[in-house]
């Protein structure tokens, strides 16, 4: 706020036109009023009516900085409400030349004040006028000082903040942050100027010196560190929260600096989404999401958008990119916009930050599994570079306590790598490439007749993706985001005697969207694009014993344009969308249409009602469609019908809960031919094998409801997820089952609260039923191969024991003059609870023995960062 | 096995199971079990007799009754209703046998290239425990599956193998197995003994000419052993830790219907 005794040096004209204020319409020029009544209601006996109202000063507005770089000139004719006591009431636009003027010009008239109305009486009155602002860009006001203020720990923006800017003859002038952190002081002297940037009582004050200097602009990025003396801040903890609030109905937005400390996800943000309602658990060493009972396969992973193969290594342990790499995972379990597609059931989408880091920052951790470093820094004001790097090494470990004589397990070993070059143009446009790579292995060992080792099995799973995105400003708020996502991934397996399976895929991903973003001022947005997938599948599956001989290649393009609408009336926010996807390859043409709504309502001040419905399309994949090799090209997308109804309610300063309920209608489901080998994607078929060609005969539901219950202050977070569902598929036969992975209960509560010196502690038990299995209640022997058939007890279930796991984790951090040192230990499952993964059978079947995961899985790391 | 249950196998059973030294513990048959269905011969002609020999455990010695029958289903049913095609008889020692007749209603698809459509199946059961003992014709023998799901099992075995049916002359014939020397089968506890043998095939050794060794005690180093082509072969077989008797048998399977079985007494001292 610019003091009004600053000269202002915009050139302001007044186009006066008396409306309201008939009493100044009717006057035909001042005159002399005698006045001695009441100083509040008449005007100073100097002064008579009538008379409109003057300006005695005013702040400059901050002239659009994309305007300003094309030289643009700018007017804004304002409707100004005046009142009694001369200042602005309020004001709206009537006219301007460009809308990138609108909102500056009238942020600026809120800090007016005029010289009150008099009327023909000679009373004090208000005043409707109006006020044209022009705005000269030769004559603008420069730039002189302009920067963020962020929470040093968390790393947020912080709004409201007040600095004072001192000048070097005592001058102050003030300034309080944006929404978004961000403050600007325009019209400086030169010289040393001292900002003293207040810290409320939440955080300590800091004082910094900036030289001031003609032509030139101060850029100021802040930090501030918390207050020794905790009070109540939930406040802000609760802007932490909103400023991760969702854009989607049901979509939950994790950030990487919530999740660092949280037990039994080893500082890994992805797994984090294993903590939220509607995600179930899979058997241990699988890294899976099943989300709202659907398979994994039906859930996609994305990269900004953009999907991945895998975002797990194959052990579960750690995802595939660097945790300092990401800002954070929104987690969609479903009824999501028309942006995200191909799916089935939810999506999974890892988001880097798009802005360039503050500073240099290099990370070196280690634990039991694996170790990584990662270093970014700025290559001048406006470039960076990143890179990343893990490898694990528990296979060194674990490979020669496995193996036995002749025979050698070679444990899963895994390792990553990124790089990444991030630029912002004058323009403020963000141009970043990233190349980012996944390699995972795991064998078996044996020897063969001279000795040497041979493979008896291997499974292994790689990518490597080159990533290019560009979001350019537009203006007027507009955003156009160009994207491409190329690179190849495979997943192969070898067997003993020369068997060997893969599917290979090469694709080119490429993504258009432009947006306009609905905020406080517009009511109306939109987003419009196009998610383009091509590329070429390709196949083997030559696995003795298991299968004939198959193969098959084929290019393919699966184009999909979509377009939505958001709407704000009032408190209510409409999402209506349509999405087209397409697959095109050579034998087939498949198209499916998704139209899709969303809805908010905010129903009070803390109290949020979210509904979301719409269609989603997954297409068959080339296997299931290649007629060259019993495929069947007649297949149609698959669909799924989602409808969630939520209400979010804030409980309080520290507290947030969310109910949702979901129901997903499954149809034309592909079917048939389950005697195929495939790949892992779930456990055993315990009944009889559908071998009948492929068919969109399925169909299927999933409903439930889910609880999500959230408390945060300055030192604690706790959480508690719970999801009450069921999940059914019905076949060709029309007999219904349980989905492989239906769990009907799901319990997740966790804790974590920091301690003096630098210490935290944290804990999460988790609770889940078991899965559903058909046992064998008899066998028939095939003599001519030796072979056991199980006898299923078709139309019963019975459920693997329930999950439960107790994870313990305690940090302790150091602090030195030039680097930090966290330690940790965690320690899932520390109460060494036999959870049984999968019922196995004797090879008779005559014994039903049940497999357990890991009895308990500690891990103990360090980590460096300056 | 389920193709499906790959990657998982991979992933949790064999990092826990992985490759051990002693016997295999597929091979110890402790129970009541169907362990070779021989015919003789093995490739008849419509018309023609052929002698079903079923070879069963029974380590506990409770006496098992033994439905025998043959089908050829080609998706209505066993073209043998109507014909005498199934038997009921007590176990008595270690084998029942009848004596069948190939129906002429096969001579429907019967040519000089074998076909393996007829499957001979034997149910074994203690006494009392199957309904389809006493009234064969009471249940539908082409789809044991559905009424095996109400059998108990332990104290039930239910196998099958196929047998050809052609027009030709010179027929397959049945695998010979014959033990390598004749002195007693003697060992201390836990002690490994190789017994050698030779095996006098019909056809040329192919890789699906097997021997799977089973024993009532103890067990075999391996389920399979390849015969080589010279028809020999040497199952290794690990004495139990207890001493006392155990039967050991060895079942040929030449891969193309014939079967070879070889029975004997072993004393663990």
């Amino acid at each position: 706020m610019i003091p009004l005794s600053l000269p202002l040096l915009f050139v302001f004209t007044s186009a006066f036109a008396p409306s309201k204020a008939a009493d100044l319409s009717d006057s035909d020029g001042l005159t002399q009023a005698e006045s001695t009544g009441d100083a509040r209601g008449e005007a100073p006996p100097e002064i008579v009516g009538p008379r409109l109202p003057q300006v005695l000063g005013g702040v400059a507005p901050s002239y659009p900085p994309t305007a300003l770089v094309e030289g643009l000139d700018g007017m804004v004719l304002l409707e100004v409400g005046v009142t009694a006591a001369g200042g602005v009431a309020g004001s709206r636009i009537i006219e301007s030349s460009d809308p990138r003027f609108e909102v500056p010009a009238m942020d600026a008239m809120l800090g007016f004040q005029f010289s009150p109305a008099i009327d023909a009486e000679g009373q004090i009155t208000t005043a409707l006028i109006q006020y044209r602002m022009i705005f000269r860009a030769e004559a603008a006001i420069p730039v002189c000082a302009e920067g963020s203020i962020r929470d040093a720990e968390a790393g947020i923006t912080l709004s409201s903040v007040l600095v004072t800017a001192i000048g070097p003859a005592d001058e102050q002038l003030y300034a309080t942050t944006d929404i978004d952190g961000s403050f600007r002081f325009v019209g400086l002297a030169e010289g040393l100027w001292r900002l003293e940037i207040s810290g409320g009582s939440l955080y300590e004050p800091k004082n910094l010196d900036i030289n001031v200097v003609s032509g030139s602009v101060q850029v100021v990025e802040a930090t501030l560190e918390r207050a020794a003396s905790r009070g109540e801040n939930a406040n802000l903890t609760i802007l932490v929260e909103d400023e991760a609030s969702a854009d989607e109905v049901t979509e939950r937005v994790i950030r990487s600096d919530e999740i660092e400390f949280l037990p039994g996800t080893s500082g890994d943000v992805v797994k984090a989404v294993q903590n939220l309602p509607g995600v179930a658990r899979a058997p241990s060493g699988i890294g899976q999401l099943i989300i709202r009972g659907t398979p994994p396969e039906d859930s996609e992973f994305g990269l900004d958008g953009a999907p991945i193969p895998l975002v797990f290594h194959f052990s579960g342990l750690t995802t595939v990119l660097s945790t300092e790499s990401i800002d954070e995972v929104a987690y969609l379990a479903g009824s999501y916009g028309v942006r995200y597609g191909r799916a089935l059931g939810g999506y999974v989408d890892l988001r880097l930050s798009p802005d360039l880091p503050d500073e240099n920052r290099s990370v070196v951790s280690v634990d039991v599994y694996q170790a990584q470093i990662f270093h970014e820094r700025k290559l001048g004001e406006r470039t960076a570079l990143s890179i990343s790097g893990r490898r694990s090494y528990i296979d060194s470990v674990l490979t020669p306590l496995l193996s036995k004589g002749d025979l050698t397990i070679q444990a899963p070993r895994y390792y990553d790598g990124q790089v990444r070059l991030q630029h912002e143009t004058r323009r403020g446009d963000s141009v970043d490439a990233l190349f980012f790579m996944s390699d995972d292995r795991f064998r078996f060992l044996g020897k063969d007749a001279d000795g040497q080792d041979e493979t008896l099995a291997a499974l292994a799973t790689n990518f490597q993706k080159l990533r290019l995105r560009w979001l350019v400003g537009l203006g007027g708020d507009w955003a156009l985001e160009n994207l491409l996502l190329m690179g190849p991934e495979a997943q192969t397996f070898e067997f003993a005697r020369g068997s060997e399976a893969y599917e290979k895929r090469l694709t080119l991903g490429v993504r258009e969207e432009l947006r306009l973003e609905v905020d406080e001022d517009r009511r109306l947005g939109t987003r419009l694009g196009v998610d383009l997938l091509c590329g070429r599948d390709s196949y083997l599956y030559d696995v003795a014993f298991y299968t004939e001989r198959e193969e098959g290649e084929a290019w393919f393009c699966a184009p999909a344009p979509y377009a939505e609408l958001t709407a704000r009336l009032g408190p209510v926010t409409i999402t209506p969308g349509v999405r087209g996807d397409m697959l095109l390859l050579p034998e087939s043409t498949l198209f499916a249409a998704d139209p899709r709504l969303g809805m908010r309502w905010v129903l009070g001040e803390s109290t949020t009602l979210k509904v979301g419905t719409g269609l989603y399309s997954q297409f068959p994949t080339f296997r299931e469609l290649n007629a060259d090799a019993g495929g069947n090209p007649d297949l149609v997308a698959e669909r799924a019908w989602q409808s969630s109804v939520g209400l979010e309610r804030q409980l309080g300063s520290s507290m947030r809960a969310e109910l949702t309920g979901f129901y997903n209608d499954l149809d034309r489901l592909v079917v048939g031919r389950e005697d195929r080998f495939s790949f892992f994607t779930g456990p055993p078929i315990r009944r009889d094998f559908d071998t009948d060609p492929y068919d969109n005969a399925g169909t299927g539901r999933t409903y439930g409801v889910e609880l999500l219950l959230r408390y945060t202050d300055e030192l604690t977070v706790a959480q508690l997820a719970a999801t009450y569902s069921r999940s059914e598929r019905t076949g060709r036969d029309g007999l219904t089952e349980l989905f492989e992975y239906d769990q009907p209960l799901i319990l997740n509560l966790l804790a974590s609260r920091e301690l003096p010196r630098s210490w935290r502690i944290g804990a999460r038990a988790r609770y889940g039923s078991g899965n559903p299995y058909t046992p064998v209640i008899n066998r028939i022997y095939n003599l001519d191969d030796r072979s056991w058939l199980p006898v299923y007890d078709s139309g019963e279930y019975e459920r693997l024991p329930a999950f439960f796991s107790l994870d313990v984790r305690v940090d302790k951090g150091f602090s030195f003059r030039r680097w930090e040192l966290t330690t940790y230990l965690d320690v899932q499952n520390a109460t060494f609870y036999k959870n049984v993964e999968i019922m196995s059978y004797s090879a008779d079947y005559g014994e039903e023995t049940p497999i357990a995961g890991l009895p308990v899985v500690p891990s103990f790391g360090l980590k460096g960062e300056w | 096995m389920n193709p499906r249950i790959m990657s998982i196998t991979l992933l949790t059973t064999l990092a826990a199971v992985g490759c051990t030294d002693g016997p295999s513990d597929d091979t110890l048959v402790n129970e009541l079990r169907v362990l070779a269905i021989q015919a003789e011969p093995p490739e008849a002609a419509p018309g023609q007799d052929v002698e079903l020999t079923v070879t069963i455990t029974d380590p506990a010695d409770t006496g098992a009754e033994v439905l025998l029958w043959h089908c050829t289903d080609l998706g209505t049913g066993c073209l043998e209703d109507g014909t005498p095609h199934t038997w009921t008889q007590d176990l008595e020692g270690d084998s029942v046998g009848v004596t069948a007749t190939v129906p002429d209603a096969l001579a429907a698809f019967a040519s000089d290239e074998p076909v393996r459509a007829t499957l001979v199946w034997a149910l074994a059961c203690e006494p009392g425990l199957c309904p389809q003992i006493d009234d064969p014709d009471g249940w539908d023998l082409s789809s044991p599956t559905e009424w095996l799901a109400d059998l108990p099992m332990l104290g039930v075995s239910l196998a099958f193998n196929a047998m050809a049916i052609s027009t030709r002359d010179d027929g397959l014939q049945n695998p010979v197995i014959e033990r390598v020397g004749d002195t007693p089968i003697e060992a201390d506890p836990g002690e490994l003994v190789a017994l050698d043998f030779t095996v006098q095939l019909d056809i040329a050794a192919t890789v699906d000419t097997l021997a799977f060794g089973y024993g009532t005690a103890g067990g075999f180093g391996t389920t399979e052993y390849a015969i080589g082509d010279d028809g020999e072969v040497t199952l290794e077989w690990y004495a139990p830790e207890d001493s006392g008797a155990a039967t050991l048998y060895v079942v040929v399977n030449d891969g193309a219907g014939g079967v070879g079985v070889w029975v004997d007494q072993a004393t663990v001292r």
